[in-house]
């Protein structure tokens, strides 16, 4: 109650999730380092980066529209949409071919955010409606997996230095930058904040919520496509029926990193533990032989488990405000 | 009395805001020129907040102009009101939780260089200077949810302050304060005051609109008492103004109580920081009432003794007998109900039938194997209905299509056929027409007097105090202050209870006069 009971930032440090998830992560690796041979060779290292390499940028755009207190379940038909996309444009030109997928990427998440900001329909049910549509447009565009994809686009993005991934290894890293300056740097970061964690407070500040809100979803659209553009290199060709389960990979990776589905609270930092975590996972199944029953179930369990942790935590918190 | 005109920076002509039911304000004229305190004071919906809102662009009035710096001004929104340099410290807290004190004092007017991004170190010397203006040592990177309410207050008001507002409006700032916290935060607006600022104080502690107030405007029913220099007047001319209204033939004729046994028995009642050792009883076949301005702790009161809020120490008995009640469930099961005035929240299932609605708190007692048994059903509620009198065309219509006022009789409905002993009412008749309540009266009357119950009822209702209550508690403070008899309670004495000033404040001798 008093104004001189000051907190030391020691204490914000301990409220942030991130830093126990750190902890965490890090022990975990070093475990498995000892424990597992065949994890810590460079070949499988470099593979576990191939693979969160298209979740992270996925999970980056739902962070954000979690954060704004919204849900995006259409970044899997995105992907889907990206890759029919880029196999019947890239071979005519790559830069042409790009740009048509993050362009179309970004109006399926105009579409979201109009929907979800001017025709007020529940962010669920919208994005849900458009997962259908994009995913209709992306079997009508290639019923079947085909196209052809020139190797220079292949070689562009999957462009390695010996067994090392260089263009993976930097998408990897740009995304992450990209990430934490926007959310924690930028002016549109610290209004998503607001109008996620109070959005009458957001509103009586000035802040135009719907332009951020639609915001998020334009740039989960951008990234869900980014991630097609990188999945299409990595197929070869153009699948209407990949990138399905990324839809609840990159929310349970936001998730497991202290994003709430209730906006406002959590960020790329914790964003990307949960990516590395459900790459290594993925990896780790496969190095132990588990076959795809087991791995789904005990994924799932680990998931309710750090989400339950996690709403002890916010419970104790909230108690602590609305007093 | 031309450059009277000219000084005033905001000039409210003959604005009148009518909402469903209610005519918010009638033809109210407020001003406040720069560098004045202007105190705007009257009791619970006399129309302060949305005069208020209003000004701020919350809503619009249906008719009236606003005159802001001489000419006619139309704020269409928050925003436009922020930029008229209207800034609003709302009573609710209107911060974002999990941000830090320096985001949150700029938010919405965050330094950015060209390509958006944040000035860190600029947003924090900004931050951190409004924050001396208010006079805190705060660190401006803690986090909001990790702050008192006291100081999370001090935070909303160098938001506001940090815009440089002309106008400035703060909505009852002092009641998470403390005392110490209060004194500074004078001392902040008198600042303000000296470098020109035009202040609108909202309070309804009286002893504080005297400390700084050069004006006061007092607002009842919607209506414009008056406007005075604070020095022409005194608390006592504030309270008659505040007060004075007729009862009417609304109220059923009291009984003088026969029975005189104890129905209840609340001892030492504590709740960190919002309840201080409340001790009273509840007598067989009365109506009590728990009276005091808004947010004096009357509310939590009858949710701590229902179980919905925990108490920190203290007993309840109910006929003698101790009775632990730690939830809703072992109130009802100990005799109690709970009415709101939250109804669509707290009292109904809105998309439910009015049948379903009334028979929800009693379906255990009226099923085989978990089926519920119809035609019992069907019995119980078609007699309520008709005892209640509630207009309704069918049994299956869904309650969200009828009026409050039936509305609210089908939540008194659906306890009375739990068979309660104790009823506990907040604002029963809030947002309910003349007609119902009436009828709502006669039958509190009549569950006293014929079921031999006993009613709780807290109320913002001057005159439902004095015309149903046989007895009052006056709240101050989380304190019960004063116990008034229903015969003597009149407006004054209960609203000089309500302000304060019956308790002997010794720590303030100005106030131990009366």
């Amino acid at each position: 109650m008093a104004a001189s009971n000051n907190k030391p930032s020691f204490d914000n440090l301990k409220n942030q999730p991130t830093t126990i998830l750190y902890l965490g992560l890090i022990s975990f690796i070093i475990v498995l380092m000892i424990a597992l041979p065949q994890f810590r060779t460079a070949r499988n290292l470099s593979n576990i980066l191939l693979r969160a390499v298209p979740l992270l940028a996925v999970s980056f755009g739902q962070t954000m529209v979690l954060l704004g207190a919204g849900i995006d379940l259409s970044v899997g038909a995105v992907i889907a949409l990206s890759t029919t996309v880029a196999s019947v444009s890239v071979d005519k030109s790559i830069i042409g071919g790009i740009v048509l997928v993050l362009a179309s990427g970004m109006a399926v998440g105009l579409i979201n955010g109009l929907g979800v900001t001017i025709l007020n329909i529940n962010p669920f049910l919208m994005t849900l409606g458009t997962t259908i549509i994009t995913g209709g447009i992306a079997l009508y565009i290639r019923p079947y997996p085909g196209g052809i994809i020139p190797l220079e686009y292949v070689d562009f993005v999957l462009a390695k230095v010996g067994v090392f991934p260089l263009t993976p290894f930097i998408l990897f890293i740009v995304i992450i930058l990209l990430g934490l300056i926007l959310l924690r740097k930028s002016r549109f970061g610290r209004h998503l904040y607001a109008v996620g964690g109070n959005s009458d407070a957001a509103r009586l500040a000035g802040i135009n919520t719907k332009f951020v809100l639609t915001g998020t979803y334009i740039t989960s659209g951008f990234f869900a496509a980014l991630a097609g553009l990188y999945m299409t290199a990595r197929i070869c060709c153009g699948d209407p029926a990949v990138g399905a389960t990324y839809q609840m990979d990159s929310i349970a990776a936001a998730v497991l990193g202290g994003t709430a589905l209730t906006g406002g609270r959590g960020g790329m930092e914790g964003t990307v533990i949960g990516v590395i975590l459900l790459a290594m996972l993925g990896n780790i199944f496969n190095l132990m032989n588990f076959n795809i029953y087991w791995q789904n179930i005990l994924r799932g369990v680990i998931l309710v488990v750090v989400v339950s942790l996690s709403q002890l935590r916010a419970r104790k918190l909230k108690e602590n405000y609305s007093r | 009395m031309v450059s009277n005109q000219i000084s005033e920076i905001v000039n409210m002509v003959s604005i009148s805001k009518e909402f469903p039911g209610v005519q918010a304000l009638d033809g109210v004229s407020f001003s406040c020129k720069r560098g004045e305190i202007h105190s705007l004071v009257g009791e619970n919906g006399a129309g302060k907040s949305t005069l208020i809102k209003i000004l701020g662009g919350i809503f619009p009035p249906d008719a009236g102009q606003i005159r802001l710096r001489g000419q006619e001004i139309v704020l269409r929104s928050p925003h436009s009101a922020q930029l008229a340099g209207i800034m609003i410290v709302h009573q609710e807290f209107s911060l974002v939780p999990y941000m830090s004190v320096t985001d949150n004092i700029l938010l919405g007017q965050e330094d950015c260089n060209l390509l958006g991004f944040i000035k860190s170190s600029s947003m924090r010397n900004k931050a951190e200077r409004a924050l001396k203006v208010v006079k805190t040592n705060l660190d401006p990177n803690a986090f909001i949810v990790n702050l008192g309410a006291g100081e999370q207050k001090l935070v909303e008001i160098a938001k506001a302050i940090t815009a440089a507002p002309d106008i400035l409006v703060v909505d009852e700032p002092t009641a998470p304060l403390t005392k110490k916290e209060t004194q500074d935060l004078f001392k902040v607006l008198n600042d303000l005051k000296q470098k020109g600022t035009a202040i609108i104080y909202i309070s309804h502690h009286l002893e504080e609109i005297f400390q700084i107030a050069d004006r006061v405007t007092v607002l009842k029913d919607g209506k414009k008492v008056a406007t005075k220099a604070i020095t022409e007047t005194n608390e006592d001319d504030v309270i008659k103004m505040m007060i004075g209204r007729e009862l009417g033939d609304m109220f059923p004729e009291k009984k003088t109580i026969s029975i005189t046994d104890n129905i209840m028995t609340v001892r030492h009642l504590t709740r960190k920081d919002e309840l201080f050792d409340i001790n009273f009883h509840l007598q067989r076949g009365e109506i009590l009432g728990i009276a005091g301005l808004q947010g004096q702790g009357q509310d939590i009161l009858l949710r701590t003794i229902y179980g919905a809020l925990e108490k920190d120490r203290g007993e309840i008995n109910i006929d003698d007998k101790h009775v632990r009640i730690r939830s809703p469930k072992q109130a009802i099961k100990a005799g109690m109900a709970l009415v709101t005035d939250k109804r669509g929240a707290e009292g109904l299932c809105l998309l439910l039938s009015v049948r379903d609605n009334l028979a929800l708190p009693t379906l255990d007692q009226r099923h085989q194997l978990g089926i519920i048994q119809q035609g019992n059903e069907h019995t119980t509620v078609t007699q309520t209905i008709s005892e209640l009198n509630i207009q309704t065309p069918t049994l299956g219509k869904q309650v969200r299509f009828l009026s409050g006022g039936n509305q609210q009789k089908i939540i008194v409905g659906k306890w009375l056929i739990a068979d309660p002993r104790i009823v506990l009412f907040i604002n029963p008749t809030a947002g309910i027409d003349v007609g119902a309540k009436t009828e709502l009266y006669r039958l509190m009357r009549a569950l006293v007097e014929e079921k031999d119950m006993g009613i709780i009822m807290v109320t913002s209702d001057m005159l439902e105090l004095i015309g149903l209550c046989d007895r009052v508690l006056v709240m101050y403070e989380g304190r019960i202050v004063s116990e008034i008899s229903g015969s003597e309670a009149t407006e004054e004495i209960i609203m000089r209870a309500a302000v304060g000033r019956a308790n002997h404040k010794t720590d303030n001798p100005k106030y131990c006069t009366t």
